[in-house]
């Protein structure tokens, strides 16, 4: 290859050199002197370089020569300028990384698909009532066979429930050997593993016989580590039984660890068919009864089929369920959305949004970086002038320049990119270990991937060009003649480059106002969360989750279980009050109840009642929560099943069904359906937050655990200030020993850990905001700083003139000053009316602030502003020393 | 500098191609050679562009319309000569209809009475 290239290059140089000579004899014969003729024939030759290079082109793979060449040049430079080299890349660095590492979170938690076959072919139908404008309910199991076998759109449709079981050796009670670990696993349909193209690593998925009755097909497909575990992955594990919940299950199969199950963040430990739901979830008639919802599902498209198609047909079915079963499924509509996108449920939007948000201001911070890069660049351009202009004299082309020039930028940005992926995973890590703990396997990766990478080249790539083309532009059209004369910079010329770069400083600060703006607005946002009234008291509060059922106990037995289980936690030394409840409030858990009617009122149309979110709690539990009820009395061991059946409601529903909280007291209510008992509201409990710390009032209910029942609560014990608290836990782990010493007692933490992951987005929004804030007013302020240094460098004779006429120190400071300033104002008042246009945006994340918040605009307007005058006041002290003698004497 | 090309005689790069074709037709010719052999079959009005020339020459060398050969000249310099191959032979040919296709197209509008 080389070899070739000196060949062409020295034919080229021969061809044109007879040319010329050819021309040169024909002048002289024509009668021209021999200077002359050479002279002419030059001229009329034109520029030979540029001939020449015209010519190689003509052999493409040119481009690909230029390129090394332009690679190797510009490593050259960089290496002869270190310091600008350093700087230029640490801050595309920075601004790279700020962006790559907020990709790979919003990638680990909303854009990576799951690890299965062709996963672009899955959705995730949803069910609810057409009322609704997007709908995140699951399905009933006979509504999702329905749909199963009736749709033309799918290639097949999977069924799966979350649950957790007791995991056990054997199935004997009330023995050592029978002590049960709390697992988590998928309730599944048959079709589960084929439908998402898992392959077990041992043995098989699960067959169309194992989903036809209820409670017959014990059998089990355990996780990698499971079998790793409990069988040291030997493959005599097929055939082996394992217990969960008491019974036991007879192991099918291995699922590879590549694949953790379709629930999101979770690694499962076990998948079972979902017909042994009785065992493991729901019994009863949950296989027949279309109201019992109990289904999340997933479909995988035929090929050639669009979402839209695919709604469309599910819709199809759905309709003709109505017709058929118009007292469950009137009303009903079913809704898809791509997979991944079915993880957050009704949480997808504000997830979303702000994912959108954080890599905007990352975007933005890099748009900073960028020019603080191309602000060297044109400094930098400026001293290389008379080496482009040279190249351009012997007959360079200025597209040839320009790549050269761009080539650097784009080795610039390459480097940093690399440096930029190594700040990206520190980033994404830290955001990781910022992840709230939780009582539950979760497994999130954002360590960037394949996908990130390529963002990242992509990103980096563009980038180069954002921030190296104004100033290759402006390097090569410099003035010639000038240049040749020895006059590096006309007058004219570096007015409009300062105009360039000015105009750059105002884009940065604009832009770091905008980014400062946000992490103020989140900074106070978290502020208030932080001293928000929730409504309850966590302090001293410990929790732990209990479920008997995970010990095959029934439903007496869990009952009695809790009532002894309280009774004897509230007499342990140190504990003030102890209380059972489904979930904590903000607990990242929600239950809504439906439809509810008034004493008197008619059952509303299926599927078109009022639903009201709601929790089961024990008595004590406002008590241990320190919610104070406004009226009425507490839930006591008396309110059984067999009692009359009662509610306590909080204010906001009182008001909202009955007008006030006296007038709602005494009232009776009616849940689920015509047949139900009526409830008698026997509380009003004060108002709180339930859900998230955004949520407005919101009616609520609480049911009485004695009178409702749910076997998987979390116990809930308040100590009191004199309490130990490592003691109180240690003796309420004994009591729960006492009573059933196979108990599993799993996720004891504090209830203040239990609530971080309310608060976790607020933290995350302001602890992101934040730094790329003060990243961005870094840059700006550096960016402004090295102007007014460089403006300063070119106005010395100016200024020298002006010292030496008489002008003060304090008329040379203002000077220089004035001129950073304007500067800073104009970038100042843009950046503040462009937050003032944006941060509406961010109104549905805010707390308790406007997205206008004229606090954290003036403040960030007065952080910026000093930072500014500092930058310009460095450099303008500098100006006064200036020795009007010698700064005469340089020009 | 680059503007200095640009006074010049632009031909259509379709056109460059057809001349250099055409003038080679005679035999084998170096660059200067075609350079002077344009010039003067046009009575010096039309005057090629090096910059345009020798690119144009690569260009057809690599499409294989025409070839060319080191000699050395009678003053013991390396000259490159190219010399028309049969596809070359072909190209002109095409080329050439379409250039009277075209002058016939552009005549007929320029000057309508003479159709007529």
């Amino acid at each position: 290859m080389k070899f070739r290239r000196m060949r062409r290059d020295e034919e080229i140089d021969a061809e044109i050199r007879h040319h010329l000579d050819e021309a040169i004899r024909d002048r002289i014969e024509r009668g021209e002197a021999p200077d002359e003729a050479r002279a002419n024939a030059l001229r009329e030759f034109g520029n030979v370089g540029l001939v020449k290079e015209a010519t190689r082109e003509m052999w493409g793979w040119v481009w690909l020569e230029q390129l090394r060449q332009d690679l190797g040049f510009g490593l050259r430079m960089l290496r002869k300028n270190p310091g600008f080299a350093f700087v230029a890349i640490l801050t595309l660095a920075l601004g790279i990384g700020a962006n790559t590492a907020i990709l790979s979170v919003v990638n680990g938690l909303l854009l990576r698909p799951l690890p299965v076959e062709d996963p672009e072919q899955l959705l995730s139908p949803f069910w609810g009532s057409k009322k609704d404008a997007q709908v995140w309910g699951s399905f009933s199991y006979a509504n999702y066979k329905d749909l199963r076998e009736q749709n033309q759109s799918l290639a097949g449709l999977l069924a799966w429930r979350q649950v957790s079981a007791g995991i056990s050796a054997t199935g004997e009670r009330h023995a050592e050997t029978g002590r049960a670990e709390r697992a988590y696993g998928e309730l599944v349909s048959a079709n589960y593993f084929d439908v998402l193209g898992v392959k077990p690593v041992l043995g098989r998925g699960f067959l169309p016989e194992e989903e036809r009755t209820s409670n017959t097909h014990p059998v089990v497909v355990i996780s990698e580590s499971l079998w790793q575990e409990r069988f040291q992955r030997k493959a005599s594990v097929i055939g082996q039984t394992i217990y969960l919940n008491g019974s036991p299950f007879t192991v099918v199969g291995v699922a590879p660890t590549s694949f953790k199950g379709v629930a999101f963040a979770f690694r499962q430990a076990f998948w079972a068919p979902l017909m042994m739901s009785p065992k493991l979830s729901f019994g009863g008639d949950w296989n027949t009864n279309r109201t019992w919802n109990l289904f999340h599902l997933i479909g995988r498209r035929k090929p050639g089929v669009t979402m839209t198609q695919a709604e469309a047909d599910l819709n199809l079915v759905a309709g003709s369920l109505a017709q058929q079963h118009p007292s469950t499924n009137a009303g009903t509509k079913v809704q898809v959305v791509p997979q991944p996108e079915s993880n957050f449920s009704r949480f997808s939007k504000v997830l979303r949004l702000s994912s959108l948000m954080a890599l905007s201001v990352s975007l933005l911070v890099l748009l900073v970086a960028c020019a603080n890069v191309a602000n060297l660049l044109l400094a930098r351009a400026t001293t290389r002038t008379k080496e482009i202009g040279i190249r351009l004299a012997l007959g360079a082309g200025r597209g040839r320049i320009v790549r050269q020039l761009l080539t650097e930028s784009m080795l610039l940005a390459l480097i940093g990119g690399v440096l930029g992926c190594l700040f990206a995973y520190w980033g994404a890590m830290a955001v990781q270990a910022s992840f709230p703990p939780l009582p539950y396997p979760i497994d999130l990766d954002f360590s960037p991937d394949a996908y990130v990478l390529k963002w990242m080249i992509v990103t980096a790539m563009l980038t180069s060009i954002v921030f190296g083309l104004i100033p290759a532009l402006a390097a090569s059209r410099p003035d010639l003649v000038a240049i040749i004369k020895g006059d590096a910079a006309g007058q004219t010329r570096s007015r409009h480059r300062w105009n360039l770069r000015g105009s750059l400083v105002v884009a940065q600060m604009a832009i770091s106002v905008i980014v400062l703006i946000c992490a103020g607005l989140f900074l106070r946002s978290l502020n208030r969360a932080v001293h928000l009234d929730l409504g309850f008291s966590t302090e001293n509060l410990m929790t732990m989750q209990l479920d008997p059922r995970l010990l095959d106990y029934d439903e007496a037995e869990v009952k009695r279980f809790f009532a002894e289980a309280l009774r004897r936690i509230e007499t342990l030394p140190g504990v003030r009050s102890a209380s059972l409840a489904g979930s904590l409030p903000l607990g990242n858990h929600s239950d809504e109840q439906g439809p509810m009617t008034k004493e008197g009122e008619p059952d509303p149309l299926p599927n078109q009642g009022i639903q009201v979110a709601s929790n089961f709690v024990a008595p004590k539990y406002f008590e241990t929560l320190r919610t104070p009820l406004v009226l009425g009395r507490d839930f006591t061991e008396r309110d059984t099943k067999d009692a009359p059946q009662v509610v306590i409601v909080n204010q906001e529903f009182a008001r909202k069904f009955y007008g006030s909280a006296e007038n709602a007291l005494g009232k009776r209510i009616r849940l689920w359906s015509g047949q139900a008992a009526l409830r008698e509201i026997i509380g009003i409990a004060q108002d709180g937050l339930y859900w998230h710390l955004y949520e407005a009032p919101r009616p609520f209910l609480f049911l009485p655990e004695y009178q409702v029942y749910s076997s998987a609560m979390m116990l809930l014990v308040s100590v009191k200030p004199s309490g130990e608290m490592k003691a109180v836990a240690e003796n309420v782990r004994q009591t729960i020993a006492q009573l059933d010493a196979r108990m599993p007692v799993a996720g004891l933490m504090m209830a203040e850990a239990n609530l971080s992951f309310a608060y976790w987005g607020a933290r995350l929004a302001a602890g992101l905001s934040s730094t790329f804030g003060l990243l961005g007013l870094l840059l700006a302020t550096t960016g402004l700083y090295s102007v007014m240094t460089y403006a300063v460098a070119q106005r010395t004779r100016e200024i020298g003139i002006r010292l030496a006429l008489g002008a003060q120190v304090r008329d040379v400071l203002r000077l220089i000053v004035t001129q950073g300033v304007r500067v800073t104002v104009l970038g100042l008042a843009l950046g503040l009316l462009g937050a003032f246009a944006l941060t509406r945006l961010l109104a549905s994340l805010l707390l308790g602030i406007g997205a206008t918040d004229p606090l954290t605009f003036i403040g960030v307007g007065s952080v910026l502003m000093s930072a500014a005058l500092l930058a310009c006041y460095l450099p303008a002290r500098r100006a006064t020393k200036v020795d009007p003698m010698i700064a005469l004497r340089t020009e | 500098m680059k503007r200095g090309y640009q006074n010049r005689i632009e031909l259509l790069q379709g056109t460059l191609d057809l001349l250099i074709l055409q003038t080679l037709q005679w035999g084998p010719r170096h660059g200067y050679g075609i350079n002077q052999a344009i010039r003067a079959g046009s009575g010096e009005v039309l005057q090629v562009d090096t910059g345009s020339l020798y690119p144009a020459l690569h260009r057809l060398e690599r499409r294989k319309w025409i070839r060319s050969e080191w000699t050395v000249s009678e003053n013991n310099q390396r000259v490159k000569t190219y010399q028309l191959t049969p596809a070359g032979k072909k190209q002109l040919l095409a080329e050439r209809s379409n250039w009277e296709r075209l002058t016939a197209a552009m005549s007929g509008i320029l000057d309508p009475s003479e159709g007529a």
